[in-house]
């Protein structure tokens, strides 16, 4: 066999690997999530019954829970593919590139964006197409995707903008940065709506599209090895900068930063290797220590993922609402059960002031002015009621006559208001 | 030298066990709470992760390496009383062995170890108490000094050990993963190299610590984020454990002497020793009351670890006394300088931390109090909730052993400010109605009205308690008194 046809299948057979770990990490949140669970989270459901999304899964010829676990899939091994390719056409080294990607793999954000249906996992891979076409010089393909992006909101345009902007910037080339900031322009005037993001940067502190925390930890070492040549690295400078002020405006453009800063962590980790260690016994301690780190860190999130709402109570409980109730029924429940209940076919409220009200008279009139037939109640609806310090409601639901039971099991109960 | 530490060590041990056997219960109710884990522990061999009592079931995030250690111990005779204190005793000997790297003075470093011996905050937290705090003290001494003795292999071993021992027994290896950090700017500041092991067992430490740490409390990582750091502790009473920072107060709690002379060894080491194993020192000085004044670690356990800091720098102070007398006309007097440092250790560390114990002894748990939870143990269903205060919530899970409202261990307790306000409004209310609607909330069957609760909540009785049909009293022990719920 000749050495290039070697290569060619080493290539090969690197990418493989890496499509067949990403399908199996991937999979491993779906495959322990137990029967009859559904999709995970919230943000699932609404794409599932409204948007570009549901269009999207509309086509495919198969079962619309099915296609909604496997479509994140497969965009997820694409992305990983040209998340390898983009850094090997960087001229980063094979090591760089295929430690950064299996890196990529074990980290909370892209298990998130690729494991669970949401809004952010085409526009992401898309990204990556684009700057792959970029590099390659193959403009012309690159167009339709400038004005495909828009679709998916102004803030995608904008980090597609900006990542171009760092390209164009290095490679001196700013003519296809001017054509990225039609679409932008574009997105801009349309006033793309989004859904709403909060929770923590980092995953460990409990933000689901966050960094992992040993990841950042380790990207500080790596952008200190990169400090070293200060204007060498101007271009990525102005990534990290521009996607960290995205992710202030919505968390989910973590997604993004996320793939800068696994390279950054990887240089990071191959600097603490790589330091003139005096002391084998905390060399390999600290490189154990740290793989174990990224390891389970990942782990713990797919477990986290696997374990999320709705649970098989919720489901059970959506099945049996639908049931007993009329499709022009109103369902009183916290605004993010919203979309469960959606899936169900019914039609949910959250009405301000409601959850704090422990007379009759006032929740009567509260109930009648909204038409509220049933009042949906949780363990999680719970948790968030206590937290916001609003659940005298519950009180008298159990205590009063104006309710009655009809529906409960360990984690849901559904009460019907008597008229 | 030897046999004064031994001596040291054992006058140290007889002067906590002469407080500690004095009553038959533990001071502080957190001992019950660590009793039960262990108990838990050599029954099942397991940690205790799912407490079924606390807070009417939850999930315990602690490290549980001290609980492992007490319960292989615990075939010895008494030994939730003698080992812990023998545990903090021990503090004496790593002083003694830090003190002497620093100072090279064997008189300077025996003078550290009495000082680190009676420091009054030491004993009003940890005597006759099954605390992870008489473990993680002397641990974190010992890894101070194996990290500063690294370029020799054993220690080398020793510092590795304890680096993933640490973060199993207490969440303040964190303070000293922050001063590891701020000896590294310190030695920056003055231009100072430090050695490469060094650099490498520090970057290891904070590691470690932060991966092991991260793995226990990733549950409440999750659900509280940044705001772990102070620990879920409800607003009303965040004050008592994270307090603004008093000199006169923290003179009081570590003693005079060790603040003034640790304090002297700051600014002498920094200006003008400028050594680095002292700049490590200050290192910890500096940033356990950078902590405290930022209220980021609780009052108690960073004036302990400044207290025992600053009794150890002492000693550079006092080796530069030595040095100094030796130069001087009086200088074959200066055994007298001996003595009267003794006389001084005497009147202004040993009597504060004799009052010191008398009040940890005096606040345990009284027969009455005892008696009172043992009827309640007997004399209502297995599955009854038990409302008492704050400060009693692990007395009703380990004496009762009943589930309780509340307790003082508030990691990942979801509602915990509600609840907290809600089991004071039930105390404190006059209305009937009001406090069964909170008591049905958790579903409280009996109220353990105490002395205690008397004296913390300055009332005589409950306001509602007169009607009969609702709250009928089951028992009534000296001042303590249990009510059923009837409504």
């Amino acid at each position: 066999m000749q050495a290039w046809e070697r290569t060619r299948y080493t290539r090969l057979g690197v990418r493989l690997i890496l499509a067949v770990t990403s399908a199996i990490i991937l999979y491993l949140p779906i495959l322990l999530r137990r029967k009859g669970w559904l999709l995970t989270g919230i943000e699932a459901y609404y794409h599932l019954k409204q948007g570009a999304l549901s269009f999207l899964l509309g086509l495919i010829p198969a079962d619309s829970i099915l296609a909604a676990k496997m479509l994140p899939l497969i965009f997820g091994i694409a992305a990983v593919l040209l998340f390898y390719t983009i850094l090997l056409n960087l001229g980063i080294g094979f090591k760089v590139a295929f430690g950064s990607s299996v890196l990529l793999l074990m980290t909370p954000g892209y298990i998130y964006l690729f494991s669970t249906l949401n809004g952010y996992f085409i526009p992401v891979t898309i990204a990556l197409l684009m700057f792959y076409l970029l590099l390659r010089r193959k403009d012309v393909f690159l167009v339709p995707f400038l004005f495909v992006m828009p679709f998916f909101g102004y803030l995608h345009s904008l980090a597609a903008s900006l990542l171009l902007l760092a390209f164009c910037l290095e490679r001196k080339v700013t003519k296809l940065f001017l054509l990225s900031l039609i679409p932008l322009m574009i997105s801009l005037f349309a006033g793309a709506s989004m859904m709403p993001s909060h929770g923590s940067f980092i995953s460990d502190f409990g933000g689901k599209f966050g960094i992992g925390l040993f990841i950042l930890l380790l990207s500080f070492f790596g952008f200190g090895s990169l400090w070293k040549k200060k204007y060498r690295y101007t271009s990525v400078y102005l990534a990290l900068i521009s996607l960290v002020a995205l992710a202030m405006l919505d968390m989910r453009m973590l997604g993004y930063l996320n793939m800068i800063l696994v390279v950054l962590a990887l240089l990071g980790f191959m600097r603490i290797a790589g330091f003139g260690w005096e002391s084998a016994i905390i060399k390999w301690s600290t490189v154990g220590v740290l793989t174990f780190s990224i390891v389970f860190s990942g782990l713990f999130y797919m477990a986290m993922l696997a374990n999320d709402l709705p649970n098989r109570e919720i489901v059970a409980a959506l099945e049996s609402l639908k049931a007993m109730s009329k499709e022009s029924d109103i369902v009183l429940a916290h605004n993010t059960r919203e979309y469960w209940i959606g899936y169900a076919g019914r039609k949910s409220i959250s009405v301000p002031g409601i959850y704090s009200s422990r007379y009759h008279e006032e929740a009567l009139q509260l109930l009648a002015k909204n038409n509220i037939r049933y009042v949906w109640v949780d363990e999680g609806m719970k948790d968030i009621l206590w937290q916001e310090g609003r659940q005298d409601i519950l009180f008298l639901l159990e205590y009063s006559n104006l309710f009655k039971k009809v529906y409960i099991n360990d984690y849901v109960t559904i009460w019907e208001v008597i008229r | 030298m030897r046999y004064s530490l031994l001596f040291l060590f054992l006058f140290v041990l007889g002067f906590r066990l002469f407080f500690v056997f004095q009553t038959p219960y533990y001071s502080g109710d957190t001992s019950y709470l660590n009793l039960r884990i262990i108990e838990h522990i050599k029954e099942n061999f397991k940690p205790m992760v799912n407490d079924e009592l606390g807070l009417g079931g939850r999930t315990l995030l602690l490290p549980q390496f001290f609980h492992y250690t007490i319960a292989l111990l615990s075939f010895i005779p008494y030994a939730y009383k003698i080992v812990p204190s023998i545990l903090m005793s021990t503090i004496v000997i790593v002083v003694y062995l830090v003190s002497l790297k620093i100072s090279g003075s064997k008189k300077s470093a025996m003078f550290s170890a009495m000082m680190a011996g009676f420091i009054p905050i030491v004993y009003s937290t940890t005597l006759n108490n099954i605390s992870v705090h008489t473990m993680s003290m002397p641990m974190i001494f010992l890894a101070v000094y194996s990290f500063m003795r690294l370029e020799e292999k054993p220690y080398l071993v020793l510092f590795t050990v304890l680096s993933f021992v640490l973060p199993l027994v207490h969440p303040l290896t964190f303070l000293l993963s922050f001063s590891l950090l701020f000896y590294v700017l310190l030695m920056a500041s003055e231009r100072m190299k430090i050695i490469n092991v060094r650099k490498e067992a520090l970057v290891f430490f904070i590691f470690v610590t932060f991966v092991i740490e991260f793995v226990i409390y990733r549950k409440a990582l999750l659900a509280l984020g940044t705001g772990i750091i102070r620990q879920n502790i409800p607003a009303g009473i965040l004050s008592q454990y994270f307090k603004n920072i008093n000199l006169l107060d923290v003179i009081y709690q570590i003693g005079i002497l060790p603040f003034i002379l640790g304090t002297i060894a700051i600014i002498i080491g920094f200006f003008y020793t400028k050594k680095s194993d002292i700049m490590l020192l200050i290192g910890i000085a500096l940033s356990a009351f950078l902590l405290l004044s930022f209220k980021m670690v609780p009052f108690k356990e960073g004036l302990m670890l400044l207290g025992i800091v600053l009794a150890v720098m002492s000693s550079t102070s006092l080796s530069k006394l030595y040095d100094y007398i030796r130069l001087t006309k009086v200088s074959g007097y200066s055994h007298y300088f001996s003595y009267m440092f003794v006389l001084l250790i005497a009147l202004l560390l040993v009597i504060p931390s004799f009052f010191a114990a008398e009040d940890a002894i005096a606040i345990t748990i009284s027969d009455q109090e005892f008696q009172a939870l043992e009827k309640i143990r007997t004399d209502t269903d297995e599955n009854a909730t038990v409302l008492a205060t704050i400060d009693e919530g692990h007395y009703i899970t380990a004496i009762a052993k009943r589930k309780n409202v509340i307790d003082n261990h508030f990691l990942y307790a979801k509602g915990i400010d509600r609840r907290y306000a809600e089991v004071n409004e039930i105390f404190t209310t006059m209305s009937g109605s009001k406090a069964l609607e909170y008591m049905h909330r958790y579903g409280i069957s009996y109220i353990y009205f105490s002395k205690r609760a008397k004296e913390i909540y300055k009332i005589n009785s409950l306001g509602y308690t007169n009607d009969q049909n609702c709250f009928r009293k089951i028992a009534s022990v000296g001042e303590n008194e249990v009510y059923k719920i009837r409504c």
